[in-house]
């Protein structure tokens, strides 16, 4: 699944298509919920942050029959000057919570953060689902 | 030919009345019957004849300028007209369409004898047809103004249901929230919370969260601005309704909810107050 995120409305289009994905994959209520915030919280940056990049969900799986749920959320904004500081709990530049991001760090299995100032970020995250 | 393109036109003109009846007695086979008799309707029948009388003039006119706008004039009237008269646009634009035949109409004897050249019916073509695309045009911006219109009345209409303050008894109301919480809609339920606080004179509200979706730290900020607003303004603000699986995930987000006054459900937040059932 592919979503454009350009607009707020976006982000509902990309949680909305998300929970089908994972109602499809019979995911628990639990693992429903940590992959939608997910979701939410990459593509509220995207809007936030960029204005505009997009969301992807990948269905992951491996041969011995585990399962995951890939999100990848990339934009060609502004970038991330200090990404460690912005993967610091309470850290925010736009007067939100600063518990995004480490948020969702702390939450999905895997996390991968590449961030170019001037270029763009590209978020990777991956949550095997039980 | 010029002469041969003015014989028409005038022809048309002057048969522009009986070229309108024929558009609605044309019993335009995919429309209804009901739709078909709004099409012979006299006021629609006495506006068509104008554009008739248009085409008509576009043949021979040394003004174009001036008709294009009289046509434009026209086609913003005839959407509203229809848009009265319950047409559809797809109706609409299948009607405008069968003008192109129809002005033939008046021509059947011509026509049979072959008494005009090619060039002039290709000519009478490509003055014509420019003008039913621009009537089609213009009444598609009208009918899609109009959708629009009703769109954003049906959102506000929607906004102003998206918070409802129910008032349980002197003092306290629920505000029970389903759906998702964008940015507009959490401005939108501080503002009426606020205000309906103030105008019922509310002690205590409760906020119930059990119809929304998921809670990220953008919801979570928005409801704690909420509630601090509240809590200024005197109200005391309860949250209730956070699913397991939404609490998990708050928890996971390290988003704090201790400064909240949470409760796990309606029922505690109520007897709290000092609701009971009498017996």
């Amino acid at each position: 699944m592919v979503i454009d995120i350009n607009a707020e409305k976006d982000i509902m289009k990309a949680r909305t298509g998300g929970r089908n994905r994972l109602r499809d994959m019979n995911a628990g209520a639990i693992d429903q919920a940590r992959v939608l915030s997910a979701i939410s919280e990459l593509a509220r940056n995207i809007y936030l942050y960029a204005g505009n990049g997009r969301l992807t969900l990948e269905i992951i799986e491996e041969p011995a029959g585990k399962r995951g749920v890939r999100l990848t959320a990339e934009d060609h904004g502004p970038g991330i000057s200090m990404v460690n500081k912005a993967l610091e709990k309470g850290y925010s530049t736009s007067g939100g919570l600063g518990a995004g991001l480490p948020g969702v760090k702390n939450m999905m299995d895997e996390f991968d953060i590449d961030s170019t100032p001037g270029k763009g970020t590209k978020v990777t995250v991956l949550k095997w689902i039980s | 030919m010029k002469q041969e393109l003015k014989y028409i036109g005038e022809k048309i003109i002057e048969n522009a009345y009986q070229l309108s009846m024929t558009v609605g007695g044309k019993n335009l086979s995919e429309l209804e019957r009901e739709k078909d008799d709004i099409l012979s309707s006299a006021i629609h029948v006495e506006y068509r004849k104008k554009i008739f009388e248009l085409f008509g003039i576009s043949l021979f006119t040394d003004d174009m300028e001036n008709l294009i706008e009289k046509v434009d004039e026209w086609s913003n009237q005839a959407a509203e007209i229809a848009l009265h008269s319950g047409l559809s646009i797809s109706d609409s634009l299948r009607v405008i369409s069968s003008y192109r035949t129809v002005v033939w109409e008046v021509f059947t004897k011509e026509l049979a004898e072959r008494q005009f050249a090619a060039i002039t019916i290709l000519d009478v073509s490509k003055t014509i047809d420019p003008l039913l695309d621009r009537i089609g045009r213009v009444m598609s911006e009208v009918y899609e103004r109009h959708n629009t219109n009703l769109m954003n009345n049906a959102y506000s209409a929607l906004e102003e249901l998206s918070v409802p303050v129910v008032p349980v008894t002197d003092g306290v109301a629920i505000i029970p929230i389903v759906g998702s919480i964008d940015t507009q809609r959490a401005m939108l339920i501080m503002e009426v919370s606020l205000n309906e606080s103030a105008r019922l004179n509310l002690t205590d509200v409760i906020l119930d969260v059990s119809g929304v979706p998921i809670i990220d730290t953008m919801v979570a900020n928005q409801i704690f601005q909420i509630i601090s607003a509240l809590n200024l303004t005197g109200v005391k603000a309860y949250l209730t309704g956070i699913r397991p699986e939404i609490a998990q995930t708050i928890v996971g987000l390290g988003v704090d909810f201790s400064h909240i006054n949470t409760r796990a459900n309606m029922r505690q937040a109520l007897s709290e107050i000092g609701f009971k059932k009498v017996e």
